[in-house]
């Protein structure tokens, strides 16, 4: 077999995701080399699986395929796990959205693709009293009487163990947010939307837009 | 405003002026700038007023006030020079052009010329002008939408380069307007030099105006992005509210949505099917295996001792061995460096005097471990540079990759000749 195709099967039969941020290079071979693509979706068809993508396009992962299994017990065992996962990943979220933001902006949520540096965050905590507050109310944080420093960076090592983060520069403390936020973040929404919490579209722009461009 | 504010306000910009090159030099390096010594007095003038601030011994660097101010009044300059100046131009242009018609009018050939220079030279300046505005904006733009680092104030940027090429926009109808005119189809030069002057600034504006898509277009996702983070804060303040929340809308839906059916994960650690009973496949899986294993064969050592029966191996007895072995070990070392020839193990625990109070597996496993120690000890790695150790081995599995040491040759031999 083909070295980089045992390697992207393997991959994805582990339950990872391959991002076109932290894995660019996997990204590309399933995105261009339809060769290869197909022997991945027939391998994986024939242990019941599925490739998929998010609506973004930004990152493959795996899904059992919908004739080789009780489609709505399994979803519901899924969305139980998910469940879980929501409230943290949104502390997450909402918290380096806070150190990054001046009060007078609109918040954004982090997106794939995006860099964040460990000092940034600390620097745009640390004399907010209230974020410091927020952070240590977070699930992530065990340990609550620790200094801003280290649980900044409990926080991050939490986001980079459910594979939301990667490091990208060990000296600076930068860390790159992987596909994997961006397919959370949609399953946020899928939750939000159809818990009739709003809308996200906004109004219509005539100038928009063929382009997929990210930002 | 009070008088007393009035004089004020004036001695506080009479000053900014006074000091307006130490100003622009800070403006222009923004981490902080240098200065020599002489220069402090006027320094720490600007700090007392607020609008410096220092960064190190003689490093000074806009407050962020004074930064924020400056960055506001050079857009706003930006954004006038430009219709300012196409306006100029245009008007420029048209006297130029009129006093080309009235030399047509004239038939005065050595005016026409020169007014066909003028046209062109203005023309020319136009046209390098709007470029140059182009490529600045764009270049400043393609930076700002390239930018992946997380952060609000670009777009703040992005806005403002959005307004910058609506004016270069607005500054291209303006000369489309002038250049509709009759008179440049009634004079044949006129007419070429309007070709050759749209042809000239149609890569920079073709560019401007697909940038100023592209713009529009981030600012259009940008909203879409605050418009999600936004739903995804009400999510959040309702499991805060409520964190035991069912969420059954979403639950009965869940099916309807690919990640609800993501696969748990298989951990594959060999592509072969063991209970295949596919003799190819085992034969290969048994080679690769071997191969492995000869390339990285386990090097683990581990001497345990045999138990004596009821009673563990007396620690007394367990001492003694250890201390017999540390001696020996150490003779041998002096004997291979003082003949400087090589020895086997065996051959020396033979000929040891004293050497039934250690057990051989106890002997080789010492010497097999022990150099090991050594290279990792700052003290004893030179002492073991001294000679060479070569294990023999009596076995090895091919399938864990686990070897027996038969012997450990020392040779300092080659090393002291």
């Amino acid at each position: 077999m083909d070295k980089r195709l045992q390697a992207i099967t393997t991959k994805l039969l582990e339950g990872k995701f391959i991002c076109q941020f932290s894995d660019p290079d996997n990204f590309v071979i399933l995105q261009d080399d339809v060769d290869t693509r197909l022997k991945v979706e027939n391998c994986l068809e024939t242990l019941g699986r599925k490739l998929v993508f998010n609506d973004s396009q930004s990152t493959y992962y795996v899904v059992h395929d919908k004739n080789t299994i009780d489609q709505k017990t399994e979803a519901e065992r899924q969305f139980n796990h998910i469940r879980q996962k929501i409230r943290p990943t949104l502390g997450f979220l909402d918290i380096i959205s806070s150190a990054l933001t001046s009060s007078s902006e609109n918040k954004v949520f982090l997106q794939g693709g995006e860099t964040i540096k460990i000092s940034e965050v600390i620097a745009g905590l640390e004399h907010n009293q209230a974020h410091i507050d927020t952070l240590t109310r977070l699930d992530w944080i065990k340990r609550k009487d620790s200094p801003i420093t280290d649980k900044v960076k409990t926080l991050f090592k939490e986001a980079e163990k459910e594979g939301l983060l990667v490091l990208q520069d060990k000296i600076t403390e930068r860390y790159l947010v992987t596909g994997k936020l961006d397919v959370m973040q949609e399953i946020m929404l899928f939750i939000a939307e159809n818990e009739q919490l709003g809308s996200t579209e906004p109004e219509p722009n005539n100038d928009q837009m063929k382009m997929q461009m990210k930002l | 405003m009070s008088i007393d504010n009035t004089i004020e306000a004036t001695k506080f910009i009479e000053a900014i002026y006074k000091h307006r090159h130490l100003l622009s030099k800070c403006y222009g390096e923004k981490a902080g700038s240098f200065f020599p010594e002489e220069e402090e007095e006027r320094l720490q003038t600007l700090k007392s007023m607020g609008v410096i601030r220092p960064v190190d011994k003689h490093m000074y660097r806009l407050s962020k006030e004074t930064r924020q101010l400056l960055d506001k009044g050079l857009n706003r300059i930006h954004l006038r020079d430009l219709s300012v100046d196409i306006g100029a131009q245009v008007e420029a242009l048209t006297l130029s052009m009129f006093e080309y018609q009235e030399a047509v009018a004239t038939k005065d050939k050595e005016r026409m010329v020169q007014e066909e220079d003028e046209l062109k030279s203005i023309c020319f300046e136009i046209a390098d002008f709007v470029a140059d505005k182009a490529k600045n904006i764009y270049e400043q733009a393609k930076i700002a939408l390239g930018n992946i680092e997380y952060g609000q104030q670009r777009f703040k940027k992005i806005q403002l380069l959005l307004n910058k090429l609506d004016q270069l926009m607005a500054a291209r109808e303006k000369l489309e307007l002038f250049f509709d005119n009759e008179v440049f189809i009634d004079y044949p030069f006129l007419d070429t030099l309007k070709v050759r002057f749209f042809l000239d600034m149609t890569e920079y504006l073709d560019s401007a105006r697909n940038l100023r898509q592209e713009i529009r277009s981030a600012l259009h996702l940008r909203k879409k992005r605050e418009l999600r983070t936004s739903q995804l804060q009400r999510l959040d303040a309702l499991l805060k509210n409520d964190p035991s929340a069912l969420l059954d809308n979403a639950r009965q839906k869940a099916h309807s949505m690919p990640f609800f059916l993501v696969a748990p994960s298989i951990y594959v650690s060999t592509n072969v099917d063991i209970n295949s009973y596919d003799d190819e496949l085992l034969e290969q899986y048994r080679q690769t295996i071997h191969a492995l294993a000869l390339q990285k064969p386990e090097s683990k050592s581990k001497y345990i001792r045999e138990s004596s029966g009821q009673v563990d191996y007396a620690s007394f007895q367990k001492e003694r061995e250890v201390k017999q072995v540390r001696l020996m070990f150490n003779s041998l070392l002096r004997n291979i460096i003082t003949s400087k020839s090589q020895m086997s193990a065996i051959e020396f625990y033979n000929s040891f005097p004293q050497s039934e109070n250690v057990r051989t597996a106890y002997w080789l496993h010492y010497c097999h471990r022990q150099p090991q120690i050594m290279k990792n000890a700052p003290s004893k790695a030179r002492l073991l540079r001294q000679f060479t150790v070569r294990i023999k081995f009596e076995s090895h599995s091919d399938y864990s990759g686990n070897r027996v040491v038969k012997d450990v040759l020392f040779d300092a031999s080659k090393r002291l000749a």
